[in-house]
């Protein structure tokens, strides 16, 4: 630990320097940079309409599907696209980022063109989803223009709405098929109950007296009709359901709570300076403590007496200070 | 033995106290307390030496020399025996030869090789047959020199080749009843000190030159306790 530190106060210099060229480097940029501007929406999430599909057990709450489905949406270049297409987003947010990026305005960096993957980039890099309650879902989209970040929230939440039904009603056509196809099974099976029991009955005319006995077939072929005619009714039934699920199917399972507004107050300089800052200077500290550590790892020469006294196992006679070149020449 | 009573004269102009040997006042003070480690007045012939050129040795040694003549008021002689890199000639101002190898190889005399620099302080160079060290060093036994200066003289501090500098290093070491090995902080390697460990005669003391912590007194004080 000594030997480290004793690396580090004699390479003080050279092991602050990085340090702080970064941090420095950072704030000067945190200057430069307009500031930013958060939009925020909440939104409610339906713990009931939204049904549960593959993959939401290893979810704790729909609140928390919800808000990890859009994390991944947010991810995709499919959904990045779509939501460019909403208010020439691309275009917009084109232009703001060659206004404010200091790169672009001191002409190091050409301006980029509109595309989606610039909106892809903004979505992975700039909106944060978040679970604020049990059913509370916080989504949250920052940029240079206020406006711009508003638009690009509403069409976030409009894009994600939009992807909830498109999936909620092709789970619900697939359904929906395999219900109708069990429907004409289940009519086949009672048609062909009727028959038998139609040509039992033909056999056995005298069964069709309203006195007469019924015999165990009879009562048989009877049941087996009964049964196939109530499976019959319950798919009729599930497959009416089905309809009206996909004829309704336009809501989204959630309810915005807080719609997405134009912010009026740029984001604190305090949480701009934390974001700005915070992460260069951590990466400046393990850069400086990793070059430290290297140097002292690498230095394969005696630095202290005690060193000196394990290694040779010889009494330490004493130590001689370190004199400068200048003083040395002095005295010649 | 050949005695050298009377040989060994102060100088007619002694140089002044001053620059008779010059070391740093810093590096003389330093070696002060090791002198005494060592055995002070006790002392009789004191080898320096280190693992490799280039550490202090033969600073070290003219500090010790400065010490026992200044502090203890005894009469020392500086023997350099660095024949591979000598240097005390060219740093005390005196001429390269005779010295130590004329002397063993028989081409001079006691009383010619050894060069006064004050009143108590006398130097042998290297000599002029330094290409011939490793011979030197091996017929040292045959026509010992400091057996034949220590009558004459209290103390006998000899600027010995580095041990893993030279062939003849580590024979050097033999005859001297008390070694200093000098090792340079942040200069000798690990690997060079481990190397010379075992060979190292157990009557070695070490000292430490160029010590330097870069902590500030307060971490310092604190590592310590």
């Amino acid at each position: 630990m000594v030997r480290y530190l004793e690396t580090f106060y004699r390479r003080r210099w050279l092991s602050i320097f990085p340090l702080a060229v970064v941090v420095i480097g950072s704030l000067l940029l945190f200057v430069l940079q307009p500031p930013t501007f958060t939009s925020v929406t909440r939104i409610w999430v339906d713990q009931v309409k939204i049904s549960s599909g593959s993959g939401s057990e290893i979810y704790s709450s729909l609140t928390d599907r919800e808000a990890g489905l859009l994390k991944e949406m947010l991810l995709t270049h499919e959904f990045a696209g779509r939501v460019a297409t909403a208010a020439s987003l691309s275009e917009r947010l084109a232009a703001v980022e060659a206004d404010s990026n200091i790169f672009v305005r001191l002409k190091i960096q050409h301006p980029r063109p509109a595309s989606a993957d610039l909106v892809h980039e903004a979505l992975t890099g700039r909106a944060k989803v978040a679970t604020i309650g049990p059913q509370i879902l916080a989504i949250s989209y920052t940029d240079h223009n206020p406006q711009l970040a508003a638009d690009m929230l509403q069409a976030i939440v409009l894009q994600f709405g939009n992807e909830l039904i498109d999936t909620a009603n092709a789970r619900t056509r697939s359904e929906l098929d395999v219900a109708n196809q069990t429907l004409k099974t289940d009519q086949t099976l009672v048609d062909n109950a009727n028959k038998k029991l139609a040509e039992y009955l033909a056999g056995h005319p005298e069964l069709r007296a309203p006195t007469a006995t019924p015999t165990a077939d009879l009562l048989r072929l009877q049941q087996d009709l009964t049964d196939r005619r109530l499976r019959l009714d319950d798919q009729t039934q599930k497959q009416h359901d089905l309809e009206l699920t996909l004829s309704e199917a336009q809501s989204t399972g959630f309810r915005i709570i807080d719609p997405a507004g134009v912010p009026t107050l740029a984001t604190s300089l305090i949480k701009v300076l934390q974001q700005a800052v915070l992460p260069p200077l951590l990466a400046g500290l393990v850069l400086m403590i990793g070059g430290v550590t290297v140097l002292t790892l690498t230095d394969a020469t005696v630095r202290r007496a005690d060193e000196l006294e394990r290694l040779i196992a010889r009494p330490i006679a004493g130590s001689v200070p370190l004199v400068s070149v200048a003083s040395r020449r002095r005295v010649k | 033995m050949q005695q050298l009573e009377g040989q060994l004269e102060a100088p007619a102009r002694p140089v002044p106290r001053s620059t008779a040997l010059p070391v740093d006042s810093t590096i003389v003070e330093a070696c002060r307390p090791c002198s005494n480690r060592i055995g002070g007045k006790a002392l009789t012939h004191v080898g320096v030496t280190s693992a490799l050129a280039g550490e202090g040795r033969t600073t070290i040694a003219m500090a010790l020399a400065r010490i026992q003549s200044e502090d203890l008021g005894r009469t020392v002689v500086l023997v350099e025996m660095d024949f591979e890199r000598p240097s005390m000639a060219r740093a005390l101002g005196l001429p390269e030869g005779p010295g130590v190898s004329d002397y063993v190889l028989g081409a001079a005399d006691v009383k010619d090789v050894v060069h006064a620099v004050s009143e108590r302080v006398f130097v042998v160079t290297a000599g002029t047959r330094n290409a011939l060290g490793a011979r030197v060093i091996s017929e040292l036994g045959r026509r010992p020199l400091v057996e034949h200066l220590l009558p004459s003289v209290d103390v006998v501090v000899a600027d010995l080749p580095s041990i893993l500098g030279c062939s003849y290093g580590l024979a050097a070491l033999a005859g001297f009843e008390d070694l200093l090995l000098v090792v340079r902080a942040g200069s000798t390697p690990l690997s060079s000190l481990r190397e010379i460990a075992g060979d190292l005669p157990s009557n070695a003391w070490t000292l430490l030159n160029g010590a330097k912590s870069s902590l500030p007194k307060w971490l310092l004080r604190l590592s310590a306790g």
